[in-house]
């Protein structure tokens, strides 16, 4: 009996434990922000840029994105919800999957201006990244390239510099072109081949000749089919189908990148 | 005659039923066990991360302040103890996951006291060595908390999947165990904060 009682002690102890642990974290994540829809790799929710600083910031970042596949994200807030810019930096780039599936190679840097608190800057780099962007060198940046720009109310000259200097090391890297995406759609298309000629040959065997007009029917039925079941698994590239053909387009959307809490950052 | 026929279809199909479901559950499990593994091996890089730095982290503090000797030699010893523990992750258990944190709370604590004591040393804390040591150093902090609370999250799954009717007959006939959790700061995982 005794001995019931003490296991149920600590199973509970271990529970609650556990719950606190999830309930710790529920709470933090409660505060990040949800992915930017549509996606966009400049999110001023701070308002510390002009619009057009913004679009400058977004094309920049969105060009080097499709040519190199590294992703920098750049996120301002007035308030960090009581998180560590650290822990916060790293839940947006792991929450929103910054950086490419494969490589991993994301960049979150994220400022929260001087208000009544601390300025806080982080630079949060994917599992990718960190060997080209060591912690030494992120803190360098944010304390040589940030920070003083910050510390004049100039945030825009500061993130900007911060960029210009991460992004020849990440290009440094990882230089592919947006390639994977590329074969994303191939796989669609042989998909889509695949099911078409199926369907043809079972239609040809049921039918026989009589009925061969309708094949454009199964056609269509096919691709219905088979369509929610591939793009579900590259959901997240669906962007880049559109990006061929139209033209240089906004950003094709976050890649599904992951985060170890490699980074640095300061405070002023 | 024809019975008999019947009887043996419906056995065969139960039978394959059964095979189908044992496969399909034992597979998933394994898979799932498999990604338990890899967070604990994720997690062992980490704090490995940590352990390499002491030595040019202690070599550094030695420069500017050789005559902290106690502090210094109980980074030195609470590393060689963190790192002797190596763990097989098949066979992790709530009693090794406990000697591991104690092991690696241990020496974080260590490394806090160091850092402690460098704040009187103005000199030290302008070094430009020392300043890299410490990015590094609170870099793996984060990257140990983060790995940590991965490795949670896999192993809820896992476990979540063991107990769960009917897998954990399954579970239980091939000796699948549940895998403990990090327990939340025992003053272990605490990152090393400076008072005053």
């Amino acid at each position: 009996m005794n001995r019931v009682m003490r296991f149920l002690t600590v199973t509970k102890c271990r529970l609650l434990c556990v719950a606190l642990v999830m309930a710790v974290a529920l709470a933090a994540m409660a505060q990040v922000p949800p992915v930017p829809n549509p996606p966009r790799l400049v999110n001023d929710f701070a308002g510390l840029f002009t619009a057009a600083e913004v679009q400058e910031l977004e094309d920049s970042l969105v060009a080097f994105d499709r040519r190199t596949s590294n992703q920098i994200a750049v996120v301002t807030m007035a308030d960090l919800g009581g998180m560590e810019p650290a822990q916060m930096a790293y839940e947006i780039g792991e929450q929103w999957g910054v950086g490419g599936k494969e490589h991993r190679n994301g960049v979150v840097i994220l400022v929260k201006p001087k208000n009544a608190t601390r300025g806080q800057a982080f630079i949060a780099t994917g599992y990718g990244l960190e060997g080209a962007l060591p912690d030494a060198t992120c803190k360098r940046i944010v304390e040589r390239c940030m920070i003083p720009h910050f510390k004049l109310n100039d945030y825009y000259g500061g993130v900007k510099e911060a960029v210009s200097v991460i992004k020849p090391i990440a290009a440094g890297e990882y230089s592919d072109e947006r390639g994977d995406d590329d074969d994303d759609e191939l796989e669609v298309v042989l998909a889509l081949i695949f099911v078409i000629f199926i369907g043809i040959i079972i239609l040809a065997a049921v039918f026989g000749d009589k009925n061969g007009g309708k094949n454009s029917g199964t056609m269509g039925s096919g691709g219905v089919f088979f369509g929610p079941t591939v793009f579900g698994g590259g959901g997240r590239h669906s962007g880049g189908l559109g990006g061929g053909g139209g033209g240089f387009g906004g950003f094709g959307g976050f890649g599904g990148g992951s985060f170890g809490g490699g980074g640095a950052g300061g405070s002023w | 005659m024809k019975k008999g026929i019947i009887v043996l279809i419906v056995v065969a199909v139960v039978a394959l039923g059964i095979f189908m479901w044992v496969k399909g559950t034992y597979n998933g499990l394994v898979t799932k066990q498999e990604g338990v593994e890899l967070a604990w091996s994720q997690v062992e890089n980490v704090y490995q991360r940590r352990a390499d730095l002491v030595p040019n982290l202690v070599a550094t503090v030695k420069g500017y302040a050789a005559h902290e000797k106690e502090t210094l030699e109980g980074v030195v010893s609470a590393r060689v103890k963190a790192t002797q523990m190596s763990i097989d992750p098949t066979k992790l258990d709530e009693a090794q996951m406990k000697k591991f944190q104690e092991a690696q709370g241990e020496l974080g604590n260590a490394i806090g006291r160091l850092l402690m004591i460098t704040e009187n040393y103005p000199e030290l804390k302008a070094n430009e060595n020392f300043l890299q040591l410490q990015a590094q150093l609170e870099g793996t902090e984060n990257r140990i908390t983060v790995e940590r609370q991965k490795f949670n999250e896999t192993a809820k799954g896992y476990n979540t999947e063991v107990r769960k009717f009917p897998a954990n007959i399954i579970a239980g006939m091939f000796g699948f165990e549940r895998k403990p959790y990090f327990e939340a700061k025992e003053g272990a995982d605490v990152a090393p904060k400076v008072e005053f």
